[in-house]
């Protein structure tokens, strides 16, 4: 009887372990996928966004590498640029939107001059490739340890009281 | 004949009716040399086709910036997925090598670009 109870909790252990991993491994090969789309942020270089100044509109947004190239901006009348080199998640976001053309989910707040999305963005998460997810593997297998010790405790004492 | 720059890269992503004018390089390297630039262009992402116009031109800035040298799609165009236009422009400078690229994107989405630049003096 023991014998049996011991494999039923292995067998749940395993089965809750494996489906962690396996959805961590599913979400983490489409989060490969998305960033493929768009190599953004590249080393060393510049990003901008050229917007107009009465309602945030985004004209353009580029990625520069410098030297000898020029990467400023002229900007027309009516236009200002944020650089967002040093915000590489903001980087990676935007450039994925506008590969696949949602620049336009993007607006620069006129009260803030910061950069803001008006929908839901390509890549809002973004995960260590091949990693496992707290809440997809490690947490499932916790609970499913916690489940068979506290089973065996209660399956040994109520032995003892026998 | 001396490899200036190699295949120098932008992304370059429009929003909605909008337009892109700037100078890829701005009277940098050295002065009093003929350049031969080689250009592509094409799309990155968005559409499987898009109608957008582009141009590249070249400057000298101690020659009143009269355009030297063109390349361009000519008019606007259907631009398709994984089509690139490649040119190639020389011209002989007196101050150093300027380059301009204008794009147009007149669709109602936004769209990114790919330009590549590849540069050569004698």
């Amino acid at each position: 009887m023991r014998k049996m109870a011991l494999i039923g909790l292995a067998i749940v252990i395993l089965a809750a372990l494996a489906t962690g991993v396996l959805t961590a491994y599913a979400q983490s090969t489409s989060q490969i996928q998305n960033n493929n789309s768009s190599p953004d942020p590249r080393a060393g270089y510049i990003y901008f966004v050229v917007y107009r100044q009465t309602d945030g509109f985004i004209v353009y947004a580029v990625g520069c590498s410098p030297s000898p190239a020029n990467c400023t901006p002229t900007l027309q009348p009516g236009q200002s640029v944020i650089y967002i080199t040093d915000q590489p998640v903001l980087v990676k976001q935007l450039f994925a939107d506008a590969y696949n053309s949602n620049l336009g989910n993007w607006r620069v707040n006129l009260q803030t001059h910061q950069l803001a999305t008006t929908g839901t963005t390509s890549s809002a998460f973004v995960a260590p490739a091949f990693g496992v997810s707290l809440f997809g593997a490690v947490l499932p297998a916790l609970a499913s340890l916690g489940v068979a010790t506290s089973g065996s405790l209660v399956w040994r004492r109520a032995r003892r009281r026998a | 004949m001396t490899l200036y720059d190699f295949n120098h890269y932008w992304n370059i992503c429009l929003g909605a009716g909008s337009g892109y004018s700037n100078y890829l390089f701005s009277n940098v390297g050295p002065y009093g040399k003929t350049w031969d630039a080689v250009v592509t262009f094409g799309l990155n992402g968005g559409d499987n086709v898009q109608y957008a116009w582009f141009e590249f031109y070249l400057l000298d800035n101690q020659q009143g910036n009269i355009q030297k040298g063109y390349f361009a799609a000519g008019t606007q165009n259907w631009i398709q997925q994984g089509k690139t236009f490649e040119g190639q422009m020389t011209a002989s400078y007196v101050n150093g090598f300027s380059m301009i690229l204008n794009i147009n994107n007149p669709d109602s989405v936004s769209q990114c670009f790919n330009a590549y630049v590849t540069l050569w003096y004698y």
